[in-house]
């Protein structure tokens, strides 16, 4: 027989009788559900990208950086406002003037614009219908009921799934 | 994201990966993977079921929550035996409990205690002779395990019934590698010893 190092031979090469013996010994498992029992008891660590996060936050809070991004956040979010404003008391005059076309001619003309548009595209898709199927209205209608129909069926399931998924959480809370 | 859908598949070390990652799936097939040896381990060692699956949940509940403090450069079982060995030996120690019967513990005062303290060996599904002579067996080899010390014990059994290799059991009990040589090595004599009836 080839002469290996102890540490090299298998169990059952060492000592096959001791082996045989103790081979036969079975294995124990402990009682059911003893998985949930630990996990119930693990505290799972937050995904990875999450810990970055906190960890560079809590870096940021010991160091007392994070007053320093506060402020600079806090500084920036002020200089497009002083400059608003500045603009807006140099021009006080023209920006009066745009206020009062917009108000009596800008917004008059851009309504009539868009509700020229809105009422076009409207008979074109009527004329359209009209041309195509003998009773359009009848058809509309049968389209608009489908589509409540389709909608009440999508609430039905969606309130559904909400009470499963709130039965099973009371369950696993209760776990 | 790392996640793998076949969990059964992959190394301790990636397992551990997923699981410092907060994957449950990963928490789970490490307990899959040594709820076994580890309570097989434990129950010899403290000959008590109800104390092996306390000891066994402690083991795990330490391990899994110090999951993100697990250094790949080890093994995740000798880590795992380390802690289980440690928690049954302190068990031991404060227990005084070096040497118990395989009848149940000495402090087991009433029928049921002393049942629920008794390795329950035979599988059954031998037949009643054969289920007979291997319980009777089984016995004799726990019984003569249970004889020895708590070190040559621990040794024995992760060599021997869980087939660890010699520099694994060494890192997982804190021990040098020739001392663990020795330690088998003195529990194999010591068991052929009390088990030398068994081979005539």
């Amino acid at each position: 027989m080839e002469d290996r190092p102890m540490s090299e031979l298998t169990p059952a090469q060492e000592d096959p009788a001791i082996h045989r013996m103790l081979s036969t010994l079975p294995a124990w498992m402990p009682g059911p559900g003893f998985d949930n029992r630990v996990l119930a008891r693990v505290w799972r660590p937050h995904p990875l990208w999450l810990r970055r996060v906190e960890g560079y936050w809590g870096e940021l809070v010991e160091t007392g950086q994070v007053w320093l991004i506060v402020g600079a956040f806090a500084l920036g979010s002020l200089i497009p406002i002083i400059a608003l404003t500045a603009l807006v008391a140099a021009h006080t005059a023209e920006i009066g003037a745009f206020l009062g076309w917009l108000v009596t001619v800008g917004i008059p003309v851009a309504w009539a614009a868009v509700s020229a548009f809105i009422s076009d595209i409207v008979s074109t898709v009527n004329t359209m219908a009209s041309a195509l199927l003998p009773n359009a209205r009848a058809v509309m209608l049968a389209v608009v009921a489908y589509l409540v129909l389709l909608a009440s069926c999508a609430w039905g399931l969606y309130r559904t799934m909400s009470a499963a998924s709130a039965t099973r959480s009371s369950l696993h809370d209760r776990h | 994201m790392h996640y793998s859908p076949d969990l059964s598949a992959a190394t301790d070390q990636q397992v551990v990966e997923w699981a410092t990652d907060g994957a449950e799936a990963a928490y789970r097939e490490l307990l899959r993977r040594y709820q076994r040896p580890v309570f097989s381990l434990i129950y010899r060692m403290v000959r008590d079921r109800e104390l092996a699956e306390d000891l066994t949940q402690e083991t795990f509940v330490k391990v899994l929550n110090a999951i993100d403090r697990y250094r790949p450069e080890y093994k995740f079982s000798s880590w795992i035996f380390k802690i289980a060995n440690n928690a049954a030996i302190d068990h031991l120690r404060r227990k005084e409990l070096d040497t118990l019967s395989l009848e149940g513990r000495p402090d087991a005062t009433t029928p049921d205690r002393v049942e629920a303290t008794a390795l329950q060996l035979g599988d059954g599904s031998e037949s009643p002779l054969e289920e007979l002579e291997a319980r009777e067996i089984g016995t004799q080899i726990e019984r003569a395990i249970g004889r020895l010390r708590p070190e040559y014990r621990s040794c024995i059994i992760m060599r021997h019934v869980e087939g660890r290799p010699y520099d694994e059991i060494a890192e997982a009990l804190d021990l040098p590698l020739g001392t663990v040589k020795t330690y088998i090595h003195r529990a194999r004599a010591e068991l052929k010893e009390t088990l030398a009836p068994l081979k005539e």
